[in-house]
């Protein structure tokens, strides 16, 4: 292991133990508890005629030794949730491409040990 | 009152009543808007909306002037899978068909005047951005009314 990749490892734990929570990640009928970086986020406004659609749109980071479904290892996929229980109300994210043709999640990093996911807000409830 | 927004009021009434008759093959109270901004997270559910857009004048003869008014009806909602899609698809199909087919709606305005449906355009049929980007459906059909006096 290099030295960067040692600097890398050290910044994911130090990101992993003080600016994550658990937030719950669901593809189907599967589900998973992971601890989830809050990225970036923005507003984006499409338009197609008189009608415009109002979206926010997230990033979420996440380790990528911690997303295991059905027992292996995956990646995020168009449609995956995310559901983040704050504050007494369930916030629901779905990972979406960012911009049309674009993957929805690439890696932080070059020793591939973070998933940056693009995530958009799609509903929230009262906390069960 | 202004008549491209009594025109606008008409068309989302009539796709009120179309919806609850069984003519169109969803349920849905259409909305005549001014600004129609939609949060991603009212997308859930099938949103109509209806916003008056345009009016062109022209000189029919030496002494009349032929109007038409323009309004769009946008359709919108989060769509699973290509099944919801379709579906959602069929639908501005039946709009398309409502007011431009044999048994289209006479909007009547006040006085002894009404609005004809000429030409309807559904082009680009939907968002392609929409579709990928947010898992939304969203076409916008085009209305263009000619008023006959």
């Amino acid at each position: 292991m290099d030295l960067l990749e040692q600097g890398a490892r050290t910044l994911q734990t130090a990101r992993h133990e003080h600016m994550s929570r658990d937030m719950v990640y669901v593809r189907g009928e599967e589900r998973i508890t992971i601890p989830v970086t809050r990225g970036r986020s923005s507003r984006e406004v499409l338009e197609e005629d008189v009608i415009r659609l109002d979206t926010e749109a997230q990033e979420m980071i996440l380790r990528a030794e911690d997303l295991v479904l059905g027992g292996s290892p995956t990646t995020p996929t168009t449609g995956d949730r995310i559901e983040d229980d704050h504050d007494g109300t369930l916030h629901i994210y779905e990972v979406r491409p960012p911009s049309q043709g674009e993957p929805a999640w690439r890696w932080t990093d070059a020793h591939k040990l973070d998933l940056r996911v693009f995530v958009k807000h799609i509903g929230e409830e009262t906390s069960p | 009152v202004s008549v491209i927004v009594a025109i606008a009021d008409l068309v989302a009434a009539e796709l009120t009543a179309a919806s609850a008759s069984g003519t169109l093959p969803e349920t849905f109270t259409a909305e005549r808007v001014f600004r129609p901004v939609t949060k991603l997270e009212d997308a859930q559910q099938l949103r109509v909306l209806v916003a008056p857009t345009g009016i062109e004048r022209q000189l029919a003869a030496r002494t009349s002037v032929q109007r038409d008014y323009e309004v769009q009806v946008g359709v919108l909602r989060r769509v699973g899978d290509d099944e919801a899609f379709t579906d959602a698809l069929a639908l501005c199909e039946a709009i398309e068909e409502l007011f431009l087919g044999p048994s289209r709606p006479a909007l009547d305005l006040e006085g002894d005047s009404h609005a004809a449906v000429i030409a309807v355009d559904t082009s680009p049929l939907y968002s392609p951005e929409a579709s990928d980007q947010d898992g939304v459906f969203l076409s916008v059909i085009s209305l263009t009314c000619r008023v006959v006096s």
